[in-house]
């Protein structure tokens, strides 16, 4: 009896759960279908990328993925020049909004591990997890609860991009007026508050083994700027700057964005991610688009090769808990400081990034002579 | 008759009948034949064996008592020996001689004495009704345990030959077989002249302890050229653990974790791990380390408790002997021998908390000379916890919220026809299928392993030639225990094969077998096929051959053993090791111990052909873990992983001068070069490419490489047995480690991923009441552990984690309604500390360990 008894025990039991196992923490996990409509051809490599929507991706922010989920080529089901679709999923994801979005490497030329391949080039198909077709902006997915599991999210990539990504080189600069290209004498003031100081980017070609970028003169998908005058008002007239100390200023509104970063003291010591992030916006100088040419209208988009961006002598600090201050004048940190390029189409650039790295190159073996001035030497001092 | 005495109460059977054993050689040999022959009895009472039966039958002889002499061999024959002619016609002698002392005095002139129908009446002693029914019932009970010892009778036989031919099957008291010369007895002359007896009856020593891993053959633990502890069935049924791994936990200078209650780890003197891979364990002298991750699935062993005779752990590296892996030690895990009922055919089964179930039959026999036995078994162990919740929407097990730590039915049979007095021939086989977890290595945790394992061997004996073949397959599913719901479920098919072969020469010889000759050669064909690997079937011949002397000058005994392994990986090649000892007797009984030698681990197929692709933590990037084949083949064809290697000194001191205590020190000193560990992740060249096979980005790689500090580890065991008091056996052991990192700069940095001290009691009590009591008390110190990760830049990084001292007490009650030998029922608490305390952690991945409750009946005919 005694015996059976245990054997009952024995078969009843039921283990406890140790749910403070580090080993298995509670996550999210997040699945569905991307959706991919192309006008002809079949997709590359797929990719589902999930975006914390505190750090959105470009063109509304710069913000990195938080996961990234691949699909092979083979996985697409559907007829060729037409819509295909395959399941992703992404797993281990915390608390939190996401952003979804999708990048179809029809070129196959991205990589996760490099800056300058981690983005969509000219040929790629781009979408996100949308709800409001009419904006056609990523809507949010909300996790507020773990464990959580949301399936069946739809990720519709049906934009194939015309215009490649913008690389540029830096180039010298002088107060109050476009610089002459090429010199390369650039340094800011951060104590100049009454006159303009110009930072010129110039559109460069990338002829590097793991991508290639057309040069500026190319007939299509020429890495140039995609210069867009908005007017969202659709007033006619080119939409003043949403900054409005800028907007006093006679700024306008375009794309793409320039932005510098705070990367290094003047010494070339990287900042303290702990300090958090220094964020100072370059205008792009419509009037220079505008002025000497006139026939660009407001809601224009056109390519450029160059790229006339004011400096104002204000950024925005973003601390390690998130929290947001303006600095200005001589409360900017001198330093030496990275230009980020997005144009609308969320394709952006990096001034240094990893073609300029001689570690990178000495490892892999890359030929390093054209690239210097995507390295180091491509930081903006600001004084 | 003293049979028919009350229960005698042991705890430690062997120890004490030795005593008796031993006591009544002594009275004999002082002419004290009444007390001798009382200790016999006594002995046989304890633990029954035909040569003590021979020896009362003997001493019986010697002092003319023939009817008892007779009663005796009778039952001497019903154990069915190689010499039953002799033995039967001592005892036609002997019956002559009686018929001859009970003859009526000759009838002189047809005068005087009565007559009826003029036949001749015979005149003698009348047996009494009481007397008749006396010998009645002693006939009945010695009947009944005749037939128990026939059938053990035969095993010890099979089991001498065996060891005598160098298996390592052979069992305790073999020495003692039934294999010795026959009674050549004088022409039947009913005379009283003394009988010309067999030199049988005059071994000594019956029940002294053998051990027959430390040099491949049959010797006793003074001259074994290593530090040996042999656990003995009796402490088996005394014990409350569940698995073979838990009846490993007292041993000294052994580190036994539980990762999960289905995955012990098992290391001697340090060096424990995950997938711990320095330990050679054998069943029955066939390996069963599995060769493709270096380790032993205890679980998957095709064995049950019930069927080990005993087992033998070698303290300290034994390449020399066994080769490859035999690293930190050898655990040989001894059956019973076919035919041998002398520990009984037996029906058990166990139930109790934490998912304890357990069953198993065994049965054995003989016809003539072919013996045969079977064992088969299930047993359940619950998990200690679920990892996670099985409700959880994130994650997925394949396994069910509802499986056990492990579940396993197991089977084996064998059977041995005994060709001559040292000849015989046996085949056998196992399978054990079930499903259970391990944590397995790097970044991966807990994994179902979902397995059949079986194997097959042929062994044949011949005189001083013993070759044996087997084939061990292992087939199983292995995933991950949980898999996120939108991830890819890591795991899959392995398929596992080795045949191996070996024959071994064994001779003694020199005035009085002073010298032991040992020699062999082996052959193994491995193979494997797993998804974890590079593609396609991999195939690994190994050969080896060794040559042992162990020779006796005076007090002296020195052994030297050279083996050489070749192994087909270039980076492996021709491996030679060496072991030399010398045991010196310093008194009866007591020998100085030195030995020293080199070993090493072979890497295995994992370390060698891994190709395995794991997670970053981001879906679509992952990093390729390679082996060092597929390094040479891919990256750097200089690469070389080497095997891991051992270099060793001991020091030991035994005591076995007396049948109430047993005492040994033993302290040693190591130096380990060359572990082998998965390294940091480094870049992959061009990183564009996509893997399609992976649908992934391929971040970076990590091999598998030797380490470079090297390990300094010196330490101690001393343990001592005491059993001076019938019934109670103590036994005390206590081990001390410290083992130490010197990089390449000369900075030593001190390692506490073992426990230093370790100490462990037993006390077992088997009263007079029918009643049984054990208590086993284990204590380990407080243990720091290096756990390694990677960093975001997949740099490994080591953690240091923490485990806090702790202890295990067991206790078991064992109750016999019905006497010894028939109906057990047990109560078994197992941790019983952690209903108290609470759980407690062996390592830092590993489940917390809890307590087991539980009730057993076994019953025995």
């Amino acid at each position: 009896m005694t015996l059976a008894l245990f054997l009952i025990a024995a078969c009843a039991y039921v283990p406890p759960i140790d749910s403070a196992n580090p080993d298995y923490p509670d996550t999210a996990g997040l699945s569905g279908t991307v959706l991919v409509s192309l006008s002809e051809g079949v997709p590359g490599r797929g990719h589902v990328l999930v975006y914390d929507v505190l750090n959105p991706p470009p063109p509304s922010g710069l913000g990195s993925p938080v996961d990234l989920a691949t699909i092979s080529p083979s996985e697409f089901e559907g007829a060729q020049g037409g819509v295909t679709s395959a399941p992703w999923a992404i797993a281990g994801l915390g608390l939190g909004t996401y952003l979804v979005t999708a990048l179809i490497d029809n070129d196959e030329n991205f990589s996760p591990f490099f800056d300058f391949a981690a983005g969509a080039t000219c040929g790629d198909t781009v979408g996100a997890y949308l709800t409001d077709l009419t904006t056609q902006a990523p809507a949010p997915v909300v996790i507020d609860a773990l464990p959580a599991q949301i399936d069946g999210l739809v990720v519709t990539a049906a934009k194939t991009l015309s215009t490649e990504r913008p690389a540029f080189d830096v180039d010298g600069f002088t107060l109050g007026a476009p610089a002459p290209f090429g010199a390369n004498t650039l340094s800011l003031d951060r104590s100049v508050t009454d006159t303009a100081q110009i930072v010129n980017l110039q559109s460069r070609a990338v002829n590097h083994p793991l991508l290639t970028l057309n040069g500026p003169e190319a007939a299509a998908c020429a890495s140039s700027f995609l210069v867009r005058l908005l007017d969202l008002d659709q007033d006619g007239e080119v939409d003043p700057h949403p900054n409005p100390s800028y907007a006093a200023l006679g700024l306008k509104d375009a794309y793409p964005k320039v932005y510098l970063i705070l990367a290094a003291d003047l010494q070339g010591n990287p900042v303290d991610p702990a300090d958090g992030r220094y964020v100072s916006e370059a205008v792009v100088a419509t009037d220079i688009f505008m002025a000497p040419y006139g026939e660009y209208v407001a809601g224009d988009s056109f390519l450029s090769p160059s790229l006339p961006a004011v400096f104002l002598p204000a950024a925005l600090h973003i601390a390690a808990d998130g929290s947001e201050t303006v600095v200005q004048g001589a409360d900017m940190p001198a330093g030496l400081w990275a230009t980020v390029v997005v144009q609308d189409t969320g394709q952006i650039w990096v001034v240094p990034n990893d073609l300029g790295d001689a570690a990178l190159a000495a490892q892999y073996g890359w030929d390093l002579e054209g690239f210097a001035s995507q390295g180091p030497a491509g930081l903006i001092p600001i004084q | 008759m003293l049979l028919l005495a009350a229960p005698v109460a042991w705890a430690a059977p062997k120890d004490e009948a030795r005593r008796h054993f031993n006591m009544g050689i002594e009275y004999i040999a002082a002419g004290d034949y009444e007390r001798g022959i009382a200790e016999f009895k006594l002995a046989n009472e304890i633990l029954p064996h035909p040569v003590v039966l021979y020896n009362i039958a003997r001493a019986y002889a010697d002092i003319q008592d023939y009817e008892n002499a007779i009663l005796y061999f009778e039952e001497y024959l019903l154990t069915n020996p190689i010499d039953r002619a002799e033995v039967e016609s001592y005892i036609n002698t002997m019956r002559a001689r009686q018929e001859a002392k009970l003859a009526p005095p000759p009838v002189e002139g047809g005068g005087g004495g009565s007559t009826s129908g003029g036949g001749a009446r015979p005149v003698g002693p009348v047996a009494t009704a009481d007397e008749l029914a006396a010998l009645q019932r002693h006939a009945q009970e010695l009947q009944a345990l005749a037939t128990r010892l026939a059938e053990r009778e035969q095993a010890l036989a099979d089991a001498a030959a065996a060891a005598e031919a160098g298996g390592e099957g052979g069992v305790e008291g073999g020495a003692g077989g039934v294999e010795g010369g026959g009674a050549n007895l004088p022409p039947t002359d009913g005379g009283d002249a003394p009988l010309a007896l067999s030199e049988k009856g005059l071994v000594e020593d019956l029940y002294a302890r053998v051990v027959v891993t430390a040099s491949r053959f049959a010797q006793d633990p003074l001259t074994a050229p290593a530090a040996v502890t042999i656990i003995s069935q009796d402490d088996i049924r005394m014990s409350t653990a569940s698995t073979v791994a838990e009846l490993l936990q007292t041993v000294p200078g052994l580190d036994m974790m539980q990762l999960t209650a289905a995955n012990p780890e098992v290391s001697i003197r340090g060096f424990n791990q995950r997938l711990s891979n320095k330990v050679l364990v054998l069943v029955d002298g066939r390996t069963v380390y599995m060769d493709f991750i270096g380790s032993t699935l205890w679980s998957s062993l095709p064995i049950t408790l019930e069927d080990i005779e005993r087992i033998e752990i070698i303290r300290g590296p034994g390449s020399a002997i066994y080769g490859a892996n035999a690293f930190g030690g050898v655990i040989n895990i001894i059956t019973r021998a076919p035919g041998d009922v002398s520990q009984q055919n037996q029906v058990s089964s166990a139930g109790g908390t934490a998912g304890l179930a357990r069953g198993s039959v065994n049965l054995a026999g003989r016809q003539d000379r072919l013996a045969w036995k079977t064992t088969a078994g299930v047993q359940q162990l619950g998990r200690w916890v679920q990892d996670a919740d099985p409700s959880r929407v994130d994650l997925g097990s394949p396994y069910g919220a509802d499986a056990s730590s492990v579940q396993s039915a197991t089977a084996s049979a064998m059977l041995q026809w005994q060709l001559s007095e040292k000849g015989f021939v046996s085949v056998s086989g196992g399978v054990n299928d079930g499903l259970s977890e391990f944590y397995s290595l790097g970044a991966l945790r807990l994994f179902g392993i979902d397995s059949t394992s079986t194997n097959a061997r042929v062994d044949l004996g011949l005189g001083p030639l013993y070759v044996r073949s087997f084939y061990n397959r292992f087939g199983a599913t292995a995933q991950a225990w949980y898999t996120p719901t939108s991830g890819e479920v890591l795991g899959g098919d392995i398929l596992s094969q080795a045949w191996d072969t070996e024959a071994q020469f064994n001779e003694a010889f020199g005035a009085n077998n002073q010298h032991v000759l040992t020699a062999g050669v082996g052959f193994r064909l491995k193979t494997i096929d797993w998804v974890f690997l590079t593609p396609g079937v991999k195939v690994e011949p190994h050969v080896n051959g060794y040559i042992q002397q162990q020779s006796t000058f005076g007090p002296v005994t020195l052994n030297g053993a050279i083996r050489i392994d070749r192994h087909p990986l270039d980076n492996v090649g021709t491996r030679p090791t060496a072991r030399l000892s010398m045991v010196t007797r310093v008194g009866e009984g007591r020998v100085v111990r030195l030995n020293g030698g080199n070993a090493f681990r072979n890497p295995t197929f994992l370390e060698s052909y891994t190709d395995l692709f794991l997670s970053t933590g981001v879906d679509g990037v992952l990093v390729n873990s390679m082996g060092s084949e597929v390094v040479r083949e891919r990256t750097d064809p200089n690469f070389n992983l080497e095997p891991e290697k051992i270099r060793s000194v001991e020091l030991g001191f035994l005591d076995q001068s007396s049948d109430s205590f047993r005492f040994e020190v033993a302290a040693y000193g190591y130096q380990v070069l060359d572990l082998i560990d998965l390294g940091s992740v480094s870049a992959v060249e061009n990183q564009l490419d996509f893997d399609d096979t992976q649908g992934a980005y391929i971040a970076g790689e990590s091999r598998f490489e030797n380490e470079a500090p090297v390990f300094w580890a010196g330490g101690g065991e001393i343990e001592g047995a005491w059993f001076g008091v019938p019934g109670l056996d103590v036994r005390l052991n206590y081990s001390f480690e410290r083992i130490v990192s010197v990089d390449e700069d000369g900075e030593s940095t001190p390692s506490n991923a073992h426990p230093t001290h370790k100490g462990h009691a037993v006390v077992a009590w088997r009263s007079p009441w029918d009643l049984d009591l054990s208590m086993t008390v284990s204590g380990y110190s407080a243990q720091s552990w290096p756990i390694r990760s990677y960093d975001a830049a997949g740099q490994v990084v080591v953690d240091l984690v923490d485990v806090d001292a702790y202890t295990i007490i067991s206790n078991k009650l064992v109750w016999h309604p019905f006497g010894y030998d028939d109906l057990d029922l047990s109560a078994s608490a197992w941790n019983w500390l952690a209903l108290l305390q609470g759980p407690h952690t062996e390592y830092p991945l590993g489940q917390p360990v809890g307590a087991r409750l539980y009730g057993g009946v076994a019953y025995r005919f």
